[in-house]
């Protein structure tokens, strides 16, 4: 709905809106960001390991491979985004909208099916428990979540490819954000 | 047992609302809205307000009233609304050829001013009045205390005028007389301030609760107990209280009403509610916060690099000349145009004009960017000169190695400490390379346009979706022929009737015809200006042509407008004549000159911005215009404005005087991409010819606000963006 007033907005102003401006705005408005489309060019163009994370429709960014320590990926972003993957599963943001940080958290490899988690949300600033429970076949995990005092659920993917790494996943990291979709692509 | 449960449970459901957890477990804990439009209770008003900035929409069905209220919030402290009710237990007149079935509209603003912020142990304590400058058929006075005890949020309220069914003494006849009784003037148009009479009779009171529903996304429940005197307020006995009325209210069974809220998101709100005893109400409210400088959608328009960046500053260390040339190619890849440059010992003079960034510090950063990618090194110091119709409007000098160094960590504060700002004087032939021109050069676009009519006595809203040919034709760099021509697409246009009745000369209230004349193609404007700056400071606008839907003709205005001071003087003159409601480049006979003398004020704290125009309008009324607005961080402006003119209000009509309100929205809080673009939006509760101001292209202060100083000192935050 949102869009539909800043659509409106933008038709009463059309005067002074440059041309070349134009077009990009509404697609965004309406479509929504453009998709980074990875290419093999663009991926040999890549020097280093990247993600493609889309958050809800209207944000998208290649983060970079910073760092690998103990299983635990750093990627960075243009605009000093950070974020901190292990096994596919976000960790730790900065420089989002909304924030989040895992106080406790073990490997998809350890996991017994079921498990619950402290997580930090920040922006707004609070700590929850976060219950997981794990359906795993070979190319997928399937990660059901809850969070009882917010009353929170949802379900959580991360595609595996045959060696056995996290390939894409889609999961609501934060419950005041849209659903990060992340594609990553090693080197 | 039961009872320390209950004690329990009373204690979870009173955790203070604004800590920690409690934010996810009520989201959207934005106050909500009264059937009034304002924010409030269910029927009675509360002492919340949204932070400001905030722009609202609210729509609500309560028989026999439909209600459409746009809400701005230019203060923290400070509602102000336009009501737009449909009353549908009357007529729009007693003339069954022009109401048809077309019932009473009224129109009037609210207004709500907190006195006391909420604390720890006080109440947020407001005073408000509905319905004033309007027909005060829902005229009435409170004030209010709201406090956030856990999750319930208590309000409880004194209510004059429709809001004092108690009927008891007003405590304020003890101070003065005037208080005791309520005075009704008869002998109006309507649209007049009565501070006589506010806060006057007898007093109602009022109480309610908003009770915070947990993990249900912010819904609430309200209980309330309405002071509404019922038989007051609109017309309540049909056709005994008002001639058009064929329908009495229902009146009141019960004076406590229900209510529920639903928050879709932070921005859209349903409520629905339970009134009188026997009269279900329901709603919607859209809100809007943009003040604050954090973009709706994140961006994604980063600097554009130079590839082979030492490639390139190897080559522009050989020649001048090769630097000045790829200051060209690389500025203009990130919409900045090169006009001169010069390089001086260790100083690269760059004249640029630019229309995409919003700020002439972000665009200086930018520049900066690029002219560190692509200068060899001796090249110390960038001076920026930002032209605007080839006037000079600041000179920016930013030290390379402070705004290299500052650049990773965002430092602006510190780079601005090495950054001189400037009036600046432009002369050409300070300048050693002028690329050449070729005019006359034309840019255009097709863009979709909406024209919008709204609160209309013949309806809320009437709009054409348009397809807009916006063309602009540079004869040389000052002098250029803007134009709009339209063709339309939809309208609604077939329900806009009313004829104009005013007995001064028909300036604006024609608007109707002018509206349906164009439906199909228009000309909006085909203006030819041309800009000087003859002597510093002071800056100059020639104009011709048809300068706006109504008028056409021939005028210009000079600018007083020191770079560093918040006041600027000006004057303005025009011969104009009325256009012909069809025909693009005809005109009727109604031929007049207009002008003022405006001064502009900016209180530096506020961020209000004052404007009095003082002179001759269309209808060759004399007086003042009196415009107030306040700019936010995010470029959002709010403003209200009047008029006060030597005609009378019989003369002038309904409405009395001539006001209204407008919101200029920045569309760069909307885009992914960087944007000058902003939406306009301004409404009059009525179009009456009085006070009619010559809606002409570029005026002198729009024109130089990009560059004044303490605009650029308030923008250092865009540096890096």
């Amino acid at each position: 709905m949102n869009r539909y007033i800043i659509l409106a907005l933008f038709l009463q102003s059309c005067a002074v809106i440059q041309p070349s401006e134009a077009p990009k705005i509404l697609k965004t408005l309406i479509l929504g960001a453009d998709k980074i489309d990875v290419s093999k060019s663009f991926y040999d163009e890549m020097e280093y390991s990247f993600a493609n994370v889309r958050i809800g429709r209207l944000a998208s960014a290649i983060l970079v491979l910073s760092s690998v320590d103990n299983d635990l990926y750093t990627w960075l972003g243009p605009n000093k985004e950070r974020i901190i993957t292990q096994d596919g599963k976000v960790l730790y943001t900065s420089g989002l909208q909304h924030n989040i940080n895992y106080l406790e958290f073990t490997s998809i490899d350890n996991y017994e099916y079921k498990s619950s988690y402290m997580l930090e949300l920040l922006d707004p600033s609070a700590i929850i428990e976060v219950e997981l429970e794990y359906l795993i076949s070979k190319s997928k995990v399937i990660e059901n979540f809850y969070s009882p005092v917010l009353d929170w659920r949802g379900e959580n993917l991360y595609f595996i490819n045959e060696s056995g790494k996290t390939y894409k996943s889609i999961q609501y990291y934060h419950p005041m954000a849209p659903k990060i979709t992340i594609d990553f692509y090693f080197k | 047992m039961i009872k320390n449960i209950n004690i329990t449970v009373f204690l979870i459901l009173c955790i203070p609302l604004h800590a920690g957890i409690n934010d996810y477990i009520y989201p959207h804990q934005d106050p909500s809205y009264s059937n009034y439009g304002t924010l409030g209770l269910i029927q009675m008003p509360s002492a919340r307000f949204h932070e400001e900035g905030t722009l609202a929409f609210n729509w609500i069905k309560s028989e026999p009233y439909v209600r459409g209220s746009i809400l701005a919030y230019p203060f923290e402290w400070m509602e102000a609304s336009y009501q737009y009710t449909d009353i549908n237990n009357t007529l729009y007149s007693d003339v069954q050829s022009f109401s048809g079935n077309q019932t009473y509209k009224d129109k009037g603003f609210d207004i709500k001013i907190r006195l006391v912020k909420e604390s720890q142990f006080l109440p947020s304590i407001a005073i408000g009045a509905r319905d004033i400058a309007g027909t005060n058929i829902f005229e009435a006075e409170y004030i209010a205390a709201s406090k956030l005890i856990g999750n319930f949020d208590f309000t409880v309220g004194l209510g004059w005028g429709v809001l004092s069914q108690d009927k008891f003494y007003n405590p304020l006849a003890y101070i003065a007389d005037e208080f005791e009784v309520r005075t009704t003037n008869t002998d109006t148009q309507g649209g007049e301030v009565s501070l006589g009479k506010i806060f006057s009779g007898s007093v109602g009171i009022f109480a309610g609760v908003e009770y915070y529903l947990p993990n249900l996304y912010g819904a609430r429940l309200k209980l309330e107990y309405d002071s509404t005197d019922y038989t007051k307020e609109g017309f309540p006995f049909g056709r005994d209280s008002f001639i058009f009325s064929f329908k009495p209210v229902k009146q009141s069974d019960s004076r406590f009403n229900f209510g529920i809220v639903y928050p879709m998101n932070d921005s859209i709100s349903f409520n629905a509610s339970f009134i009188k005893g026997n009269t279900v109400s329901f709603g919607v409210a859209l809100k809007g916060s943009w003040g604050p400088k954090d973009p709706v959608i994140p961006k994604n328009d980063p600097a554009q690099r130079v590839p082979n960046s030492e490639v390139v500053k190897e080559i522009t260390g050989r020649e001048d000349e090769y630097l000045y040339r790829a200051a060209l190619l690389y500025l203009r890849e990130n919409n900045i145009f090169l006009q001169n440059a010069a390089v001086d010992n260790d100083q690269l003079t760059v004249a640029y004009s630019q229309s995409k960034y919003p700020s002439t510090i972000m665009a200086v950063g930018r520049a900066s960017n690029v002219l560190d990618e692509i200068t060899p090194e001796h090249i110390k110091s960038f001076k920026l000169v930002h032209l605007n119709a080839n006037m000079a409007l600041s000179s920016v000098t930013v030290s390379r190695d402070a705004y290299v160094r500052n650049k990773d960590f965002n430092l602006y504060q510190v780079a601005s400490q090495s950054i001189e700002i400037e009036s600046a004087k432009f002369i050409k032939d300070d300048y050693k390379y002028n690329p050449r021109n070729d005019f006359p050069r034309a840019f255009w676009k097709l863009a979709p346009t909406i024209r919008s009519q709204i609160g209309g006595p013949d309806g809320f809203y009437f709009g054409d979706l348009r397809l807009a040919f916006n063309a602009e034709i540079l004869f040389s760099k000052n002098i250029a022929l803007v134009s709009q021509l339209s063709a339309g697409i939809y309208d609604n246009f077939d329900e806009l009737k009313l004829k104009s009745d005013s007995i001064l000369p028909h300036v604006r209230t024609d608007i109707v015809d002018y509206l349906k004349n164009t439906r199909s193609f228009g000309v909006k404007r085909a203006q030819l200006n041309m800009f000087n700056n003859p002597i510093p400071n002071v800056y100059t606008k020639l104009s011709a042509g048809i300068l706006e839907e109504m008028f056409g003709g021939i005028g210009g205005e000079v600018l007083y407008r020191n770079f560093d001071s918040n006041y600027a003087i000006g004057m303005e003159l025009w011969k104009v004549k009325q256009r012909d409601f069809r025909i693009p480049f005809r005109f009727r006979s109604y031929e007049t000159t207009t002008g003022f003398v405006n001064f502009y004020y900016t209180e530096p704290v506020s961020k209000i911005t004052l404007l009095v125009k003082g002179g001759r309008f269309l209808a060759e009324d004399s007086g003042f215009n009196f415009d107030f607005s306040r700019r936010f961080a995010s470029g959002l402006r709010i403003g209200a404005f009047f008029s006060l003119t030597d005609i009378s209000e019989a003369e002038f009509g309904e409405g009395s005087f001539d006001k209204g309100f407008y919101f200029h929205i920045p569309l760069n809080i909307f885009s992914p991409q960087h944007t000058k673009a902003m939406s306009g939006f301004g409404l009059r509760p009525l179009t009456r010819d009085g006070a009619a101001i010559l809606n002409h292209a570029y005026n002198l202060y729009g024109v130089t606000e990009p560059g004044q100083g303490l605009n650029l000192e308030r923008d250092w935050s865009d540096l890096y963006e």
